[in-house]
């Protein structure tokens, strides 16, 4: 069964940091900076496609959350309202510059290499790793911008960031049903655009 | 369910979350019907390969992006507080977040849309009131001047005698009495 970012763990939970941060204790605050940012900032950065931006996005998410904390309910998981702040605010700051929008890259990190896909595709293209990485890092990019936005979201939330259905819907606003329907036509544009990856040898 | 609404179903069935019926349903049509079955294989190693992205991120985090991100966040949080954002700024995602708020919350979608149409006829309705009655300002601007005097006396008797004078002194002079029309004087 998939889950979301908020895994079993001994200690408070993110409703009880919640509240000790609304009664004041701004270090409750830290602790869920701390466990959260790198997921916030790996959503926002494949939106936005910059890592410096995609760090200044994530610091504004947090102080967002900070303070409209008074308004989380609880009738939500917190990363789920974290994350739908972070989406927004990444989607708006690309609506804003999209005249002016830069990519900035980072390489795969070397755990890409013990990857069972990118392992197959070692042997399937018959070519190096470094020639790979960067050959797919532009591919993918290219066709995931090719996406409309509301599909991309979906398709980032869904394949990269692995959430559940239900989550995505709450982060983005609408029902499972529209999720599993942008999913599924996302995924038909990919498979056109992605094609030579996908044929299986 | 047709093949083709089976691969509506392929990321949650992958995944074990669909309800045993449609997960019933949808490996009856895989061990069925090898075009399902192979477009099944393609729908799961598209979704591995754009699973690939998150290496990006996690080499960043790996890079020490976040040595200093708590810092960070507290300097900012102090700017915040010398500085505040003015209001003004800050409408514009006020009420982008209260209409997400709006739409979030666990309501059917029918009483949401339903909210957003009532409101909608409100204002229609309101709009086409007003347009269909253009003389009505200018009536209440001809009847301005049959207002009674003493009322329109009010402010010289304060301004002149009576500025110090606390408010229930004043209301004690009052006197009403039924004039013109039926109209109420008021007479100090």
């Amino acid at each position: 069964m998939e889950s979301g970012p908020e895994t079993p763990q001994e200690g408070p939970s993110d409703n009880q940091f919640v509240e000790q941060t609304l009664a004041g204790n701004s270090v409750a605050f830290d602790h869920l900076i701390t466990k959260y940012r790198g997921r916030v900032f790996s959503v926002v950065y494949n939106i936005v496609n910059h890592h410096e931006d995609a760090y200044d996005l994530t610091q504004e998410a947090f102080l967002r959350a900070y303070k409209s904390l008074g308004s989380f309910r609880g009738k939500s998981n917190f990363y789920t309202w974290l994350y739908r702040i972070a989406v927004n605010h990444a989607i708006n700051f690309k609506k804003r510059r999209k005249d002016a929008l830069s990519i900035s890259l980072s390489e795969f990190d070397q755990g890409i290499e013990k990857d069972r896909i990118f392992k197959e595709l070692i042997v399937q293209e018959k070519a190096s790793k470094d020639v790979l990485m960067s050959e797919l890092q532009e591919k993918l990019n290219d066709s995931l911008q090719k996406l409309s936005e509301e599909h991309r979201v979906v398709v980032i939330l869904h394949d990269v960031e692995r959430l559940p259905h239900g989550e995505i819907a709450k982060i983005v606003g609408c029902s499972e049903g529209t999720v599993r329907s942008r999913l599924h036509y996302a995924h038909l544009q990919l498979k056109a655009l992605l094609a030579n990856y996908l044929k299986q040898k | 369910m047709s093949p083709n609404k089976a691969s509506l179903y392929f990321a949650e069935y992958r995944r074990g979350t669909l309800d045993a019926g449609t997960a019933a349903k949808v490996r009856h049509l895989l061990e069925s019907d090898p075009k399902v079955r192979a477009d099944f294989e393609t729908d799961s190693r598209l979704s591995d390969l754009i699973g690939l992205k998150r290496y990006e991120a996690q080499k960043l985090e790996q890079a020490g992006q976040f040595d200093t991100f708590l810092a960070e966040f507290h300097r900012r949080q102090r700017t915040e507080l010398v500085m505040p954002e003015p209001f003004w700024k800050t409408i514009p995602s006020r009420i982008q977040e209260t209409i997400q708020d709006y739409f979030v919350t666990p309501t059917s979608a029918f009483v949401r849309y339903s909210g957003v149409a009532a409101l909608l006829a409100v204002v229609v309705g309101l709009s086409l009131f007003s347009s269909s009655n253009p003389g009505t300002s200018r009536a209440a601007q001809e009847l301005a001047p049959l207002a009674d005097s003493s009322i329109a006396n009010v402010p010289v008797v304060f301004a002149n005698n009576m500025s110090e004078t606390p408010v229930h002194h004043i209301l004690q002079r009052v006197n009403t009495s039924t004039g013109e029309h039926g109209r109420t004087r008021l007479d100090f």
